[in-house]
């Protein structure tokens, strides 16, 4: 079966006048298959958006990405505008935290919706509109006709989210990349556009990439969760393997640290010392041994590379020589 | 308890016809926390400024250990400020680029002990530095220099250096990563546990303010609609509000939590006049809610909560 997305070995350097190179994503590999979700999580920094923007061909600012990235068999990095577009945009999309800056002000709803169908698919925009206006009603836009009317910004944060995921869906996509989709968003609000979302994944074969600095709302849908730190995945492994059974230091210790609002309350607030590594700096051993709890002198010298842990589940890989016990963080 | 050291009452502010804040009344006890709960929209950040009067209010009172800060003259006023200290959400864009985060740290202390040597405000410097776990020597560094969690360090340190009784804190830890809010929140709570900083701690994030607070107050657009101690609000919360906030919260352990329970759209900045401010959007909603607005009743000692309907909804215990 062809991967609805392949990314092998993709790097993003930003470059940086006579200094060094800076690396924002390393040495990136990861497939994506035919209507799964996978859930892609970091701190600031991390890699994670870099990575997609190299993927939907969006690097700016002399970023530069190489590798190789094939979207249904075809590579897609590194080719002519002319032919990305072919697929980004309906086949391929991608939705962005701050709805507002991605939406045109001056146009009205519809008429970004149904631009979309028009050049995309070809209809005529009578019929590009009557398609615009079920899918509002499809992610639950109340009173659908109307927004239709009106203009980004007489629509609250959660409404033009909404939109972009309407305007996403449109051609129907084989891959809706998210990125940090509900960040932006009250937590009520998050919690109505998660469901909207698992709502999209269960009537259709569509896959999609989760995108988020929040563990919570990635466990929420993901059934696959890769970690990212310093630009590189340093954890990848079925959501709940990941969950019950962390094996990287840094995704035991975050798992700690989400603040928790159901379990007893902790004396202090698990924290990790130290902040990550920037893009600045020479790579060197693991990156997270710095603020590691389990690091050795190896670590400081010997970058890990990803492999399966002792006692793996299957999928489960790790880049860490001392990776946590299984039974560790499930106590 | 001993007296309150401050004590708002009917505290109401106006952006033109639109009330930001309707009626606000509430208490902070010496050494105590309280922690302010909203989400955006709701008037959280407008109480704290109008509370430092850097906003003007409409109505109301803000009393501070006996004297109406709303009625004070501008000389009064700067003297009692120093009492009162807030550190902002973003820690960047709360301190001047261009100054060392020495004389940062050194402006508060020329304007409140003008009378002090410059050895001794160096001393306090250094001091404060290594309190909020910095070291002494980042005094001759630039802002730009730190990452986001040691700007917020700074931030701290900076409301922390005139010696306030009362820090109020909008959102400290909401840019940071969440690897690093442990970090400041731990040392918000040395602060208090070691000087007996009194606290007004403002977040969107439950989890937080559970961690930190003593009591807290539920706010939604622009009224309170529950306060409590820590415990009733988490365990036996009354609002249907504070019950979808608490359901919303999504949590990587729990598979129950990060759900939706309310309906309609989130807040907008639209006047509404009428009935309960969550009518809207409650699962709960009569025809009562829609023309009263519901007054803050007490369900329990200390436990105030505004619905026209906690009598007779009965919410299945917390998980």
């Amino acid at each position: 079966m062809t991967a609805t997305l392949a990314i092998e070995n993709v790097s993003v350097h930003f470059d940086a006048g006579d200094g060094p190179r800076r690396a924002a994503v390393r040495e990136v590999s990861l497939a994506v298959a035919p209507a799964e979700c996978v859930g892609i999580v970091g701190e600031s920094g991390s890699g994670k958006t870099q990575l997609f923007m190299a993927v939907m061909g969006l690097l700016r600012g002399g970023a530069r990405g190489s590798g190789a990235v094939r979207f249904e068999g075809r590579d897609i990095l590194g080719v002519p505008r002319r032919d990305l577009n072919r697929v980004r945009g309906s086949k391929l999309t991608m939705i962005f935290q701050d709805p507002m800056t991605s939406l045109t002000p001056h146009l009205k709803i519809g008429v970004q919706l149904a631009e979309t169908l028009v050049s995309h698919a070809g209809l005529s925009w009578q019929e590009a509109e009557r398609a615009a206006l079920q899918m509002l009603e499809r992610v639950r836009v109340p009173e659908a006709q109307r927004r239709l009317r009106q203009y980004p910004h007489e629509l609250s944060g959660g409404m033009r989210q909404r939109v972009m995921i309407a305007m996403s869906l449109l051609c129907e996509p084989s891959l809706l990349i998210a990125d940090e989709p509900t960040t932006a968003l009250d937590v009520t609000v998050q919690a109505q556009i998660m469901d909207v979302l698992r709502a999209v994944r269960a009537a259709s074969r569509m896959a999609m990439v989760l995108i988020s600095h929040d563990l919570g709302v990635v466990a929420g849908l993901a059934d696959r969760i890769l970690v990212m730190y310093a630009g590189r995945v340093v954890e990848s492994a079925a959501a709940g393997d990941l969950l019950a059974g962390a094996a990287h230091p840094y995704t035991a210790e975050l798992l700690k640290c989400v603040p928790n609002l159901w379990g007893p309350r902790l004396a202090r607030m698990p924290s990790l010392a130290g902040s990550p590594p920037d893009a600045k700096t020479a790579e060197r051993g693991c990156a997270f041994a710095p603020r590691c709890p389990r690091a050795a002198e190896r670590c400081r010298v010997e970058r890990p590379l990803l492999r399966a842990p002792e006692a793996p589940t299957r999928g489960h890989e790790v880049a860490c020589h001392y990776p946590v016990a299984a039974t560790a963080v499930t106590a | 308890m001993s007296d309150p050291l401050l004590v708002v009452r009917n505290l109401r502010v106006e952006f033109g016809a639109f009330t930001a804040l309707h009626d606000i009344s509430f208490d902070v006890g010496p050494g105590e926390t309280v922690g302010l709960v909203g989400e955006s929209g709701s008037g959280k950040s407008t109480l704290a400024r109008a509370l430092l009067r850097l906003l003007p209010a409409a109505g109301g009172q803000v009393v501070w250990r006996g004297e109406n800060l709303l009625a004070m003259g501008a000389a009064d006023l700067r003297r009692r400020r120093r009492d009162l200290q807030i550190v902002f959400q973003d820690p960047m864009a709360s301190l001047n680029p261009r100054l060392r985060v020495g004389d940062t740290l050194a402006e508060p202390l020329k304007m409140f002990e003008p009378a002090l040597s410059g050895e001794a405000r160096a001393t306090r410097i250094s001091a404060m530095l290594e309190r909020v776990g910095l070291s002494a020597d980042m005094a001759r560094r630039f802002p730009h220099e730190f990452s986001g969690g040691q700007c917020q360090r700074i931030g701290i340190a900076r409301a922390m250096m005139p010696q306030p009784k009362l820090l109020i804190c909008d959102e400290p830890v909401s840019s940071l990563d969440v690897s690093i809010q442990g970090q400041i929140v731990n040392l918000l709570a040395d602060l208090q546990r070691d000087l007996g900083t009194s606290m007004l701690f403002i977040s969107h994030n439950l989890a937080v303010v559970r961690h930190l607070s003593h009591r807290v107050l539920v706010i939604y657009r622009g009224r309170l609609v529950e306060v409590a101690d820590r415990a009733a609000l988490f365990a036996q919360s009354a609002h249907p509000y504070t019950r979808a906030l608490l359901a919303a919260v999504p949590d990587p352990t729990h598979a129950f939590a990060g759900r939706a329970l309310t309906t309609g759209d989130e807040p907008s900045s639209s006047p509404r006049s009428t009935g309960c401010s969550f009518h809207d959007r409650c699962p709960h909603v009569q025809p009562v809610c829609v023309g009263v607005v519901p007054p803050l009743e007490a369900v329990a000692p200390r436990h105030l909560v505004a619905c026209h309907r906690w009598r007779e909804v009965v919410y299945p215990k917390a998980p």
